[in-house]
């Protein structure tokens, strides 16, 4: 795949990692951004507007016998815009148009925040790169 | 009381707990779904929705024991009992009774203060699934 996340700092307890299963037959690169997929506690590689699940802490191949993967959801890492996507300072982000693509998230209410992969800390335009302060769950 | 939750994780410090004052007169069981009671800083068991949920009762309390302080866990991943309506993998929960949960219907963020936690588990009434809590 290509942008995976960059963990630039740890937050919490070590990035608070939480486990979550994931299917055999994928291969899941180290800094991918995983969203919730199905009941229980199920994680894929996020897809537009995905429901966050956090940023994949070990590399997995494809079926290589792992179904359970840690994701960091305490940090701040630098994600990757898309093409016609950018982020502004402040603002909240979530997943763009392509895996591991971060855009300006729509929505602000309740419902819609669990697609929120983190708050901005810089604006960045279309295919540039920025850090973003994630804390999966947190109340907004 | 029942339904208390079952701490599966604790994140960030410790499960991040912070204290707040309770009534001396009242059990708490540990697990018990705290929410806001008064100012300042005063919480009481969830009751129904609508409750501001402030956090899990780390510890366990007796009635007229003589303690008035309690930590809640602020940061974890808990098994919760599903209330009287949907619960949905995904969608952030509220309160809907005594440590009952189901999912937020309250679309504003001036309601965001009821959500307990965001749902990884679509459960049946009465069943538990896990929940991440990040007050």
């Amino acid at each position: 795949m290509a942008d995976e996340a960059v963990i630039v700092d740890l937050l919490g307890n070590r990035g608070d990692p939480v486990e979550y299963t994931v299917a055999t037959g994928t291969a899941i690169p180290k800094g991918t951004l995983m969203m919730i997929s199905a009941s229980p506690q199920t994680a894929v590689i996020a897809t537009a507007a995905g429901l966050f699940a956090g940023i994949a802490a070990n590399e997995k191949t494809a079926t290589d016998g792992v179904v359970k993967m840690p994701l960091l959801t305490h940090c701040i890492a630098e994600l990757t815009c898309g093409a016609a996507e950018s982020m502004v300072l402040g603002g909240t982000v979530m997943v763009g148009a392509a895996p591991n693509e971060v855009t300006v998230a729509t929505g602000n209410t309740v419902d819609d925040a669990p697609k929120v992969v983190g708050i901005a800390q810089e604006t960045v335009a279309g295919n540039g790169t920025g850090s973003v302060l994630i804390n999966v769950g947190k109340r907004r | 009381m029942a339904s208390e939750a079952t701490i599966i994780t604790l994140l960030g410090n410790q499960g991040d707990p912070v204290e707040y004052t309770v009534a001396n007169g009242t059990a708490i069981p540990k697990g018990s779904l705290m929410v806001f009671d008064s100012s300042p800083q005063t919480a009481k068991i969830s009751a129904a929705d609508g409750n501001f949920f402030v956090g899990i009762a780390a510890t366990e309390k007796k009635a007229s024991d003589g303690i008035v302080k309690m930590s809640c866990i602020t940061h974890c991943v808990a098994d919760m009992v599903a209330g009287t309506g949907a619960t949905t993998f995904g969608q952030p929960l509220k309160i809907s009774g005594v440590n009952l949960t189901i999912d937020a219907d309250d679309d504003t963020i001036a309601n965001a203060a009821e959500v307990v936690g965001l749902s990884l588990e679509t459960v049946a009434d009465g069943d538990s699934g896990a929940v991440l809590v990040n007050v």
